[in-house]
């Protein structure tokens, strides 16, 4: 007998992260994409694909904040940057090992979450929402007047990765086989820490933290009446969230080798937004397609300028259609569209394909 | 004391302006029960047309025309975009009016570029006026005179005449006002070209000297944030009062926090002060309690 995957038929298939031949030929074309992104595509698109990755898994943090607990968070970029000063810190300052700085950094994070937290349980709602606007300026200002840890308005330069003394940047030759270069090498590094990341996630939103978090989303009061931990599922989602977010901005900083504190300002929080947004809140997968999309985004503007000549490849002060601005606007038009038009986001878009196809000829 | 005079002044300006802008972000929220985050573009906007319309038109005709302007495109948001979201989370709506910011800033820089544009009330000149030292330029004059003469015409509107009325009551409670044979849909597009309005005002004596019309000054709007919240989001005297908390503390904290943490406190202090109150009025000084019902 063969199961369609719709239906859970034994407790051992209730367990399982996906089920059904289908999901499963699904996993190794997902599989398959992740390996060969960096070995066919160009230099280019490698570095975009590491920032995606890199982006997910911090977006990945506001998933459990935003999507599951539905705590609106304008802020979560200060936990990024939080974890990106955190290693820089322990990387350049302390010259500590990479195994320290990485969960380090998330976990330094996740101590900020756990003060931030709290304002959850008094406040809601846009009072929240500004709240961790307010958490923003003020991680921004303390950038600004700490030039010993963060090289001020000019930036400074983030830790080396080096794993056994061999830089991740540098060439590694594998077994005689193959060459990977730095971005290739990046890009396996994160795309591992993202599927351990995403599995936890995934496994947390699936059990007892997940569906408390889901509850205090839909009413928090109904939740805390059902007996739901108001009080330590709020601060936890926070807490989990801070941490994915910590941990990205330590690979951030290692990835970009500089880093300026500029750019962990309110828009990096609504570019995060945005990924959960576009690829679907409260869906895993949604993260990584939202991050991916919102990324490469500028790519593919650029590579649409020879079919569409008014838009000019060079940067300029003066304004015009550059590839830059026109990514800028379909970006905000994207989340607009998305909300207004398919408010699940393009995990929406491909569930409704995806059920069509496997209940035919039964869906039409 | 000469100092503190002249600090205060400054701050009562800039409060001011603070004032407009956090009174567009409280009616359009009062009004349609959405918070504008593109209220800032909007702001933005609205000092741009100033500044790039006087180049070839008198400064006056450049402001009704951007009046015009931004009560169209407020109305076409409204109508468009934020409509349909009615009865949706309310992250959801504020997350469209961040996707309308963030198109409305790629739009102004096509427009006219990263540049800085110069001053947005140019015909009032830099001229100061002293009295017992204290120096009083005529454009802070001037903001404080017009927001005091916006924030009348807003009260006699919204406590004398029935559109006022009918506004008070839809945001009061919808169903109750609908019942009572009032257009919700036309107070909801009211209280978008009221904050459209408010926008330009805002945007004239935020662009103008010392002071620049620049893209960044969608990001400088957002400082009447805290102003809000020290307030409370659904009052109009919140907002007001809000206002010049926020400015003073700005303008007297700069001048007098110098020394004190990196000598940029001042930028923190209103978002300290937001969140002290926040800890004891979780809804801020005037706005209104929840009820709540499971």
């Amino acid at each position: 007998m063969t199961t369609s995957g719709l239906i859970a038929e034994t407790y051992r298939q209730e367990l399982m992260l996906r089920r059904g031949r289908a999901a499963h030929a699904g996993t190794l074309v997902v599989v398959a994409l992740a390996v060969l992104w960096p070995l066919v595509l160009s230099a280019r698109w490698q570095t975009a694909g590491v920032f995606a990755l890199i982006a997910a898994i911090a977006a990945m943090g506001l998933h459990i904040t935003t999507g599951l607990a539905g705590q609106v968070s304008l802020g979560h970029a200060a936990f990024v940057a939080i974890g990106v000063y955190s290693a820089v810190w322990m990387g350049v300052d302390r010259g500590w090992a990479w195994w320290i700085w990485l969960p380090a950094s998330g976990l330094v994070a996740a101590i900020v979450g756990l003060f931030v937290g709290p304002f959850a349980l008094r406040l809601r709602g846009l009072y929240l929402a500004v709240v961790t606007v307010a958490l923003l300026s003020v991680t921004q200002y303390v950038w600004g007047v700490w030039p010993d840890l963060t090289g001020g308005f000019n930036g400074r330069s983030a830790q080396r990765w080096d794993i056994r003394g061999h830089s991740l940047f540098s060439d590694l030759d594998v077994f005689g086989l193959i060459t990977l270069n730095g971005n290739q090498l990046f890009w396996f590094v994160c795309l591992a820490i993202l599927a351990v990341i995403a599995i936890a996630a995934r496994n947390l939103q699936r059990t007892r933290p997940g569906r408390g978090w889901a509850a205090i989303r839909d009413r928090d009061l109904a939740a805390a009446v059902a007996g739901v931990p108001i009080t330590q599922a709020k601060v936890s989602a926070f807490v989990v969230g801070a941490f994915f977010g910590g941990v990205a901005g330590a690979l951030l900083a290692a990835f970009q080798s500089y880093v300026v504190p500029e750019q962990f300002g309110l828009e990096l929080s609504v570019r995060y937004i945005a990924i959960i947004v576009i690829g679907g809140l409260g869906s895993v997968a949604g993260v990584v397609v939202g991050s991916f999309f919102v990324t490469i985004l500028p790519l593919i503007i650029t590579s649409l300028t020879g079919l569409l000549p008014f838009i000019s490849d060079r940067p300029s002060t003066a304004g015009g259609f550059t590839v830059d601005l026109v990514a800028a606007f379909v970006y905000g038009l994207a989340i607009v569209v998305v909300l207004v038009f398919e408010p699940r986001g393009l995990m929406g878009v491909w569930e409704r394909f995806r059920d069509v196809w496997r209940t035919w000829p039964w869906s039409r | 004391m000469v100092k503190l005079l002249q600090l205060v002044f400054q701050g009562l300006s800039l409060g001011s302006v603070y004032s407009l802008i956090a009174l567009g972000f409280v009616i359009v929220f009062k009004g349609s029960g959405v918070f504008n985050f593109a209220h800032g573009e909007f702001v933005m906007g609205g000092a741009y047309i100033v500044v790039v319309g006087s180049g070839q038109l008198p400064w006056g005709v450049a402001i009704v025309v951007s009046c015009a302007v931004l009560v169209v495109t407020a109305l076409v948001c409204e109508r468009f975009l934020l409509r349909p979201m009615l009865g949706r989370p309310l992250f959801a709506v504020i997350m469209v009016t961040l996707g309308l910011s963030i198109m409305a800033r790629a739009v102004a820089a096509m427009l006219w570029g990263v540049e800085e544009r110069g001053n947005a009330a140019a015909p009032i000149g830099r001229n100061v006026v002293r009295i017992e030292g204290v120096a009083l330029p005529w454009v802070g004059i001037w903001t404080i005179i017009v927001a005091a003469g916006v924030m009348a015409v807003l009260y006699w509107f919204f406590q004398h005449t029935h559109y006022g009325l009918a506004m008070r009551a839809t945001a009061v409670h919808q169903e109750a006002a609908a019942a009572q044979g009032i257009d919700i849909r036309r107070m909801f597009a009211l209280s978008w070209a009221i904050a459209g309005v408010l926008a330009v005002a805002g945007g004239i004596f935020l662009g103008a000297f010392p002071r620049q019309v620049g893209p960044s000054m969608g990001f400088v709007a957002l400082a009447a944030l805290p102003a809000i919240i020290i307030g409370g989001f659904d009052s109009l005297p919140g907002a007001i009062v809000g206002g010049f908390a926020v400015g003073l503390m700005q303008v007297v904290g700069s001048g007098y926090l110098g020394d004190f943490g990196g000598g940029r406190f001042h930028e923190v202090l209103p978002y300290l002060v937001m969140l002290a109150v926040l800890a004891v009025r979780p809804f801020g000084l005037f706005g209104s309690r929840d009820v709540e019902r499971v």
